[in-house]
């Protein structure tokens, strides 16, 4: 079981996606963080300071690569864990993510939501 | 740019631009042996004209020369001279008309004939105006003195001379000495005056329309004689100085290419008179040689026209390659932008359903349960849609990435029917491996394509056997350079009419569609797509009724590798 103090941010610009991912979240006992696009993402994760970022790539305002630049230009954000997800299944995508150091890059539609949630729970063990 | 272009491409420049040299060389040899021929032809033309007229202007002289003789024969003339010089007035007057009315009224090209003495004074003569003129101070005078040394019968002819004292008239003189008819002392000289137009003129019958000029050049390199306007521009006066008149002076003819002096280039062979003198004929370099620089403009224009050609064929197939790649890219862009558009929401499906189904919002009804699965099957056959269209989107444009590792293919096909095994169960279908007799070596290949390959053909013979108990067969053996999976069923078969339409994308044949309405049509045409890009072949036997047998050979050499595109969605 995850630590209580466990917190995730999920920034998402679909609300439906954003829904059911909080919920799964919230009923794995995380402290779930909310955000729909980079720039509302950025603002959360300096504010509260999460311990694992799951980001979705494609998003309006700011998009999930900008937010993961800005963030690991940042002295707390460049060691946070984060995890990519979206349904893109771009190799360019995750060759610029893993240049930033990205924990994983997940394809939504291949992945169970309960074993996204294990995806989490591994990297915060 | 051009070593980015493909090979086949720069094949294709290379070759139009041999093609163009090409064109350019044989055309500048035609026109070079065009143009010997035409010089060869040109110039043999003009020795033939030159000795002809070299024949005619002899003739001429010596006809000129020879009236001179037969004049100083004349028994009238010569007492005539021998009179005046005892002081006979009346005999001058006698002689001049005798002159005038019988002598050159039997030519009309002598336009005045005198009669000196010793001295060189003009004792008789047609022009009255010449009569006691001393011609020692003239032209005449060097020739005078040597018909003095003639002896009776012959005569000698002048260079030209321009006679001022005659109204510039430009002659050429024939002298002969008279003798008395008794003693055959030398009395004086007769003189004829020619008109150096009359030869002008005679010369001219030798020219023909592309000849420039035939013309005779006196020992003092003088031009006489210049077919067109002659008198009016004096062209006579011209100083010809050219390989041909020094050659003449020697006796040599010859021909040669030379500016002339009216600054045209011209090709000039020459004929010699033993008196010095050359004869010239000329003709045109342009003119002759018009045939060949026509050849050579022909030749220029057309390896100029195909080179546009080749241009604008070149510029229209790059312009097609870029609007196709640009399609292309549009098209890859559309199916990844389109996959994403739809895969969010089957995600929101997927993953509620999922919920539902674990409890989490509470625990459901054995029935509601069983609405739930039907639902998740719905998605994932969506998700299997939308996958089949990206590989086949990656596949068409050669995007898919292929990441060969050395694999064993019988480990794969084991694993693959492993998996498959239930499912044949639940058909009531045996699978049976027939395994090579001699082990394969492992194979270089990206293991997730084939593995989707033998997937494909598998699940179709599964799919598509008869209710009753049925077998698919599975067999894996080396044919020289090539391994050969066969997979073959006893089922429903393929009718004849759908045979050659069972690779095509979104084909069903009927039969096919009645024993399952799930099918996509998507499977075989993926198949053979993966098996083709892998180097392959794939081919079947087939009979309605009578189950399929489906054939794929691939390389032992196995696949090559490639990087940068997009990974199989399986």
């Amino acid at each position: 079981m995850p630590n209580a103090k466990n917190k995730i941010l999920i920034v998402e610009d679909d609300l439906e996606l954003l829904e059911v991912l909080k919920k799964k979240f919230a009923m794995e006992k995380f402290e779930v963080l909310e955000a729909i696009n980079g720039k509302t993402g950025l603002v959360e994760a300096f504010q509260h300071h999460p311990d694992l970022i799951l980001l979705d790539i494609v998003m309006p305002v700011m998009d999930g690569m900008t937010m993961l630049k800005k963030l690991r230009a940042d002295s707390w954000g460049k060691n946070v864990f984060v995890i990519l997800l979206t349904n893109l299944s771009d190799e360019s995508k995750v060759a610029e993510a893993m240049q930033h150091s990205v924990f994983d890059y997940l394809v939504k539609a291949d992945w169970k939501i309960d074993d996204v949630v294990k995806k989490v729970r591994e990297r915060l063990k | 740019m051009f070593k980015n272009l493909k090979t086949r491409t720069k094949l294709f420049v290379v070759f139009s631009f041999t093609v163009v040299l090409t064109i350019a060389a044989v055309g500048r040899l035609v026109y070079q042996t065009a143009k010997d021929n035409l010089y060869k032809q040109t110039v043999n033309y003009l020795n033939f004209l030159s000795e002809t007229a070299k024949t005619g202007v002899v003739s001429f002289l010596e006809g000129a020369k020879q009236r001179a003789v037969d004049f100083s024969s004349d028994g009238f003339i010569r007492t005539s001279l021998k009179q005046i010089m005892q002081g006979d007035q009346k005999a001058i007057l006698d002689l001049s008309a005798h002159l005038r009315d019988n002598k050159q009224s039997l030519d009309p090209s002598i336009y005045n004939i005198n009669v000196v003495d010793l001295n060189g004074k003009v004792v008789a003569s047609v022009a009255a105006d010449e009569i006691g003129t001393s011609l020692l101070e003239y032209e005449e005078k060097d020739y005078i003195l040597q018909a003095q040394k003639l002896s009776y019968g012959r005569a000698v002819l002048s260079d030209v001379i321009k006679l001022g004292r005659l109204k510039d008239k430009i002659s050429i003189a024939a002298f002969a000495p008279l003798t008395d008819k008794d003693t055959g002392e030398i009395l004086g000289v007769i003189i004829n005056y020619i008109q150096a137009a009359s030869l002008s003129d005679f010369i001219s019958s030798f020219r023909d329309s592309s000849i420039a000029g035939v013309y005779l050049v006196d020992s003092k390199n003088l031009m006489i004689t210049e077919p067109l306007d002659f008198q009016k521009h004096l062209a006579l006066r011209q100083i010809v100085d050219n390989k041909l008149t020094r050659d003449c002076k020697i006796r040599t003819s010859g021909s040669v290419a030379y500016q002339n002096y009216k600054g045209v280039e011209v090709f000039g062979v020459s004929a010699c008179l033993n008196n010095g003198w050359t004869l010239i004929a000329e003709a045109s370099v342009a003119e002759s040689l018009k045939g060949a620089l026509d050849i050579r403009r022909i030749a220029g224009y057309a390896a100029l026209l195909i080179f546009l050609e080749i241009m604008f064929l070149i510029y229209f197939i790059f312009r097609d390659i870029l609007k196709q790649k640009e399609v292309e890219q549009m098209k890859t862009d559309f199916i990844s932008f389109a996959s994403h558009q739809l895969r969010t929401p089957l995600t929101i499906i997927k993953w509620n359903t999922e919920m539902l189904i674990n409890g989490d919002a509470g625990e459901l009804t054995p029935d509601q349960k069983q609405r739930m699965f039907k639902i998740e099957l719905g998605e994932k056959r969506m998700a299997c849609l939308i996958n089949s269209l990206l590989n086949i989107s990656r596949l068409e444009s050669n995007r898919l990435k292929i990441e060969p590792k050395p694999t064993d293919v019988l480990l794969l096909i084991s694993s693959t029917i492993s998996e498959l095994v239930p499912y044949a169960n639940a058909k009531n279908c045996h699978i049976k491996f027939n395994k090579p007799s001699r082990q394969l070596p492992l194979i270089n290949l990206d293991p997730v394509l084939l593995k989707q390959v033998i997937l494909n053909l598998l699940g179709n013979s599964i799919n598509y056997s008869k209710p009753k108990k049925s077998l698919v067969e599975v067999t894996l053996k080396q044919v020289g350079r090539y391994f050969q999976i066969d997979v073959a069923d006893d089922g429903i078969g393929i009718p004849a009419a759908a045979q050659n339409k069972i690779f095509q994308k979104f084909f069903r044949a009927d039969n096919a569609t009645k024993a399952d309405a799930n099918g996509i049509g998507l499977g075989l045409y993926i198949t053979k797509l993966i098996v083709e890009t892998s180097g392959g072949k794939i081919w079947f036997e087939s009979a309605e009724e009578k189950g399929a047998k489906f054939h794929i050979v691939m390389p032992i050499s196995g696949m090559s590798k490639k990087s940068g595109g997009k990974e199989f969605s399986k």
